[in-house]
């Protein structure tokens, strides 16, 4: 049977999200033809590039760990109330508990704890990780609520200023480094380890993995966990750039990053994605974001328009797959 | 055996859920000695004042109303009895009505919007309490079961603002301002928003670039404010913040950008907010004290229970703040 | 073509599905023929440990209410609150139980409530007219869910990210509607849409409440309609055995669709209760009801998995999540730990269920 020679179109098409950068050009002229029209700002200028990196920094950091969740064909939906729990603790432990700058480390363990219970709890007892994760999400808000109600939550230190201020070269802001650090480090684990090879194959295949001898329980386990770090570092990049924090300051931020995650082309069922497509998403969401504020639109429009693109960009993905007949 | 199990894991359990139930002992008391005798309306020996609020974990200003509160009550030797929404305003009228079944004196409420607080004030006044709204109030239909308001005029207020900044910009044409904004369901700020709005836009040399808001997130207002200065870039003139805690992330951003001669004006008067007018970062801010906003409360309750009729209106006086007289503020939070 | 589809039902239940579960014709029914007929010949005992099988949140309402009594603070004066409140937001579990019994799920029916009360006040406040504000609120939600059933069912987009979707669209014009704070029908026709469903209480009694009469009837219907009829069996086949179901000739995307259109319109008549109960619809009606909602459903004791599940596990559910809140409130604790009991139920129940249907499997 011989095999059509796949045209570069083809191929491009085919990775993971490469609809949606193209969406993301598309959408970055017009709003950069029709700015100076409506409110006179330039849209495409490195600065702006710049601050749409800085401001989506957070939400970038947790979408790389949830991708490999989603990847093994889970979810944590527990990602924003751990964002704020971090935040909060983070405060409370470099201000008022006097710990200053171990105040990362400490919040790093607790990013690995709240990783552990999820990861014990969904492949450890094997439990539906939907649910789950709801449950933990409500404990962990609750936690945030509870720990540090009542205080002033306020973080000021050197290093915190370094973070949430500081330029490397004198170019790109630190948070920027440290999410692109992030970044290679996911997509080097998701792309070229074995590690990354199981969990496209727990995802694709749950039982099929468990026969090939793959144990999914650690492998599953391993993904919530690194999921919890990525939220402690969000954490301490959101702190350090206001160097405030407040216990609702994680909202629904979980819902923004399984936005950047599908939109990227991870498939919600698992086995399909990678962190690349993730960056476009999240950086869509971004220009989106940004964009809509030089068009002066107002909060409720740039949610109805980004639940109608979603609801796009998914069924082209299905029909596309159905004509290409992967 | 293998069906016990179920029958323990349920007892497990109901055995867990009473635990953290009982576990956490009543938040809500915070039991002091003997009461004021004529404070104690019904008799019981003790004064105990009811608190309702919208929310008090989640925001500064609310937190600080709350600890004033408090700390009143400490002092006077009352019993505080609150709870807080923490902004879910179905769930503050269910407060209320379980607030209202303990042994209450007196009820103060911080409401989370005054249309609503009108049928949540008929059944605390048809309890037969006595209740002071705190820092928002009840609709005018509503008044009347409420006996007084204590707390900023949220209007006048920022209207003030808006007349500082008309009669330092007014003779030049053009100016820019941006608005940053609190909760945007919350009556307060909307009314902040109104009185600012009103005056300024009665006067065409001013134009207002946008509104965000902001919640109770300092990063997200930094972040709208970024989001201003590179649409709008130097057509900014004026930052309106309408919230301290706010205010001082859009500062942030100015600052960032090397927009120094930017005007920035807020409300609140947090002790951050008076360094930045110090260090010339912020122009003015309007102090609110919520330590007097408290204090009027209790005081209000103490006439009340002393006999005296009182005015419905307690208005908390809300100087300005400028580095003229920033030295003579200390800020409370 | 009705035997057909029970044949091979019966023979998927037959087919090493988990005994005592409520299978697709309803655990109330397995419980009921286990505690009469089988009483004989497995005894008394066997029988209630199967009611409890099925029913195990049944054991947790039962220890709340007790605990509540006796050791909250006047609890025993709101039982009518806890049922009262339990109607108004149960619609929305409601709703969501039949979409999830047909394998299906839906995050986005606090904003479908939250929705139908705005259109039931911009339409009151346009027409002057409260019947056909509350009609359209009741289409607007059946609207929302026929959006969604045919996102997930026609177009096959995987239910949780189209939900996520349309709750960022319901969101957004809730929100513009209500950006200024609450919107609320003028005068008289305020008096109106606050007296006329909400504070319409028979006898007298708030736990008559004609809330509370609506939402038992819906219940009654469903109940009735899952068990008895090929279009509530259907949503059981539909989420139970998808394949089975095809084969014999069951339209199972229509049923899921059915699903979440009943789901809507009961998410509409969740924001007609919302918006009489306050006399005005407010952004925070549709914040955080999609947990309420499926907490409610997930430890009274509804399968995500699907097609199991019966509107006695809903009710049980709600009840338990309403004593839980009010009961609080009244021992003044923080909001938070309604939050986190809610969080931990929610696992715990999971557990429960993994521990003891691993068990039923090894016999």
């Amino acid at each position: 049977m011989t095999k059509d020679k796949q045209s570069p179109l083809r191929w491009f098409f085919s990775l993971s999200g490469s609809g949606v950068f193209v969406a993301l050009l598309v959408f970055i002229a017009l709003v950069s033809i029709a700015a100076p029209r409506v409110t006179g700002g330039q849209f495409f200028t490195w600065s702006n590039i710049i601050q749409v990196f800085r401001q989506q920094t957070y939400i970038g950091i947790i979408a790389c760990g949830m991708t490999l969740v989603i990847i093994t064909g889970n979810i944590d939906l527990s990602v924003g109330s751990q964002l704020t729990l971090m935040t909060v603790l983070c405060a409370q432990f470099s201000n008022a508990w006097g710990f200053g700058n171990w105040a990362l480390p400490l919040t790093l363990l607790v990013g690995v704890t709240c990783g552990l219970t999820n990861g014990l709890l969904v492949s450890g007892l094997k439990l539906n990780s939907f649910i789950t994760t709801l449950g933990t999400s409500s404990i962990f808000g609750a936690l945030a609520l509870i720990l540090v109600s009542g205080h002033t939550l306020r973080a000021k230190t050197a290093l915190f200023d370094v973070i949430g201020t500081g330029m490397v070269l004198g170019l790109i802001p630190v948070p920027v480094v440290i999410l692109l650090a992030v970044v290679a480090v996911f997509a080097f684990l998701a792309g070229r380890t074995v590690f990354g090879q199981r969990l496209y194959a727990i995802g694709a295949n749950p039982v099929a993995a468990r026969f090939t001898g793959i144990k999914s329980r650690r492998e599953v386990a391993i993904t919530y966990v690194l999921n919890g770090i990525c939220c402690a570092i969000a954490a301490i990049v959101l702190l350090a750039r206001s160097e405030s924090a407040n216990p609702q300051i994680g909202g629904s931020k979980e819902m923004d990053v399984i936005l950047a995650v599908v939109l990227g082309g991870t498939s919600i069922l698992g086995g399909k994605g990678s962190v690349w497509g993730t960056v476009i998403g999240f950086l869509f969401i971004g220009f989106m974001s940004s964009g809509f504020s030089f068009l002066a639109f107002s909060q409720y429009t740039q949610w109805v328009i980004m639940g109608v693109i979603l609801l796009v960009a998914l069924a082209a993905d299905l029909y596309s797959e159905k004509r290409g007949g992967v | 055996m293998k069906k016990c199990i179920r029958g323990l894991a349920s007892v497990a359990a109901l055995c867990l859920a009473a635990v953290a139930l009982a576990g956490c002992s009543g938040g809500g008391g915070s039991a002091q000695k003997a009461a004021t005798a004529p404070a104690d309306r019904n008799g019981d020996g003790k004064v105990v004042i009811g608190y309702s609020s919208i929310a008090y974990s989640i925001a500064v200003l609310p937190q600080y109303i709350f600890a004033g509160l408090e700390a009143d009550c400490k002092t006077r030797g009352w019993e505080l009895q609150h709870l807080s929404a923490e902004g879910d305003a179905m769930l503050q009228g269910e407060q209320i009505s379980q607030l209202i079944q303990q042994d209450l004196d007196y009820l103060v409420v911080f409401p989370a919007d005054p249309m609503l607080a009108v049928d949540w004030m008929k059944e605390v006044s048809e309890a037969g309490i006595p209740a002071v709204m705190i820092h928002t109030d009840v609709a005018e239909v509503g008044r009347e079961y409420a006996k007084a308001y204590c707390g900023p005029d949220n209007y006048a207020m920022a209207e003030s603002l808006a007349k500082a900044v008309v009669e330092k910009y007014g003779a030049d044409a053009g100016i820019g301002i941006v608005e940053i904004g609190g909760v945007p369901v919350q009556s307060d700020y909307i009314e902040r928003v109104a009185g600012f709005d009103d005056y300024i836009k009665a006067n065409s040399n001013f134009k207002v670039l946008g509104l965000e808001w902001a919640y109770s997130n300092r990063a997200d207002a930094q972040s709208y404010m970024e989001n201003f200065i590179s649409t709008y870039g130097n057509q900014i003139n004026v930052l309106m913040g309408f919230d301290d805690d706010l205010t001082l992330g859009g500062v942030n951003a100015l600052q960032a950008a090397g927009m120094t001669d930017v005007g920035v004006y807020s409300i609140t008067g947090q002790k951050e907010a008076i360094q930045a007018i110090k260090d010339g970062k912020m122009t003015m801010t309007a102090y609110y004290s919520t330590a007097a906003t408290a204090q009027n409360a209790l005081k209000c309750i103490d006439d009340l229970a002393a006999g005296k009729t009182i005015e419905y209106f307690h208005y908390t006086d809300v100087p300005l703040i400028t580095k003229e007289n920033a030295d003579k503020y200390e800020g409370e939070f | 073509m009705m035997r057909a589809v029970k044949d091979t039902a019966a023979k998927v239940d037959a087919a090493g599905k988990e005994t005592g579960a409520a299978g697709w014709s309803g655990g109330a029914q397995k419980g009921a023929a286990a505690l009469g007929g089988a009483a004989a010949q497995k005894g008394f005992g066997r029988a209630v440990r199967d009611f409890l099988f099925s029913y195990n949140s049944a054991v947790i309402f039962a220890a709340l209410l007790v605990f509540a009594t006796f050791f909250v603070n006047k609890f025993s004066r709101n039982y009518s609150t806890v049922i009262f409140d339990a109607s108004i937001y149960g619609c929305i579990a409601i709703g969501l139980s039949l979409v999830m019994v047909t394998g299906n799920i839906d995050l986005s029916v606090g904003f479908q409530a939250a929705l139908g009360a705005v259109v039931v006040v911009q339409v009151s406040k346009l027409t002057g007219s409260l019947p056909l504000g509350v009609i359209c609120g009741l289409a607007a939600g059946a609207v929302c869910g026929a959006l969604n059933g045919a996102v997930v069912t026609r177009v096959g987009i995987s239910p949780l990210i189209a939900t996520i979707a349309s709750n960022y669209i319901f969101k957004g014009i809730v929100y513009y509607f209500t950006k200024n704070g609450s919107i609320y029908p003028e005068g008289e026709l305020r008096e109106a849409l606050k007296n006329s469903i909400s504070k319409l209480w028979l006898g007298g009694f708030k736990a008559l409440a004609l809330t509370v009469v609506i939402v038992a009837v819906v219940l009654a219907t469903l109940a009735f309609i899952m068990r008895n009829t090929d279009f509530g069996n259907n949503f059981y086949i539909a989420g139970d055995n998808a394949e089975a179901g095809k084969l014999a000739g069951i339209n199972i995307p229509r049923a899921q669709f059915f699903a979440y259109v009943l789901c809507g319109l009961l998410c509409g008549l969740a924001g007609v209760f919302l918006a009489s109960n306050s006399g005005a619809a407010v952004y925070t009606q549709g914040e955080g009801r999609d947990v309420f909602a499926i907490s409610a459903c997930v430890i009274g004791g509804i399968k995500m998995a699907g097609g199991k599940g019966t509107m006695l596990n809903v009710l049980i559910g709600i009840l338990i999540m309403r004593i839980i809140s009010t009961g609080m409130n009244l021992m003044l604790l923080p909001s938070a730990w309604v939050d986190f009991v809610s969080g931990v139920l929610l696992i715990v129940v999971l557990v429960i269920d993994k521990v003891t249907s691993v068990k039923t499997e090894d016999a």
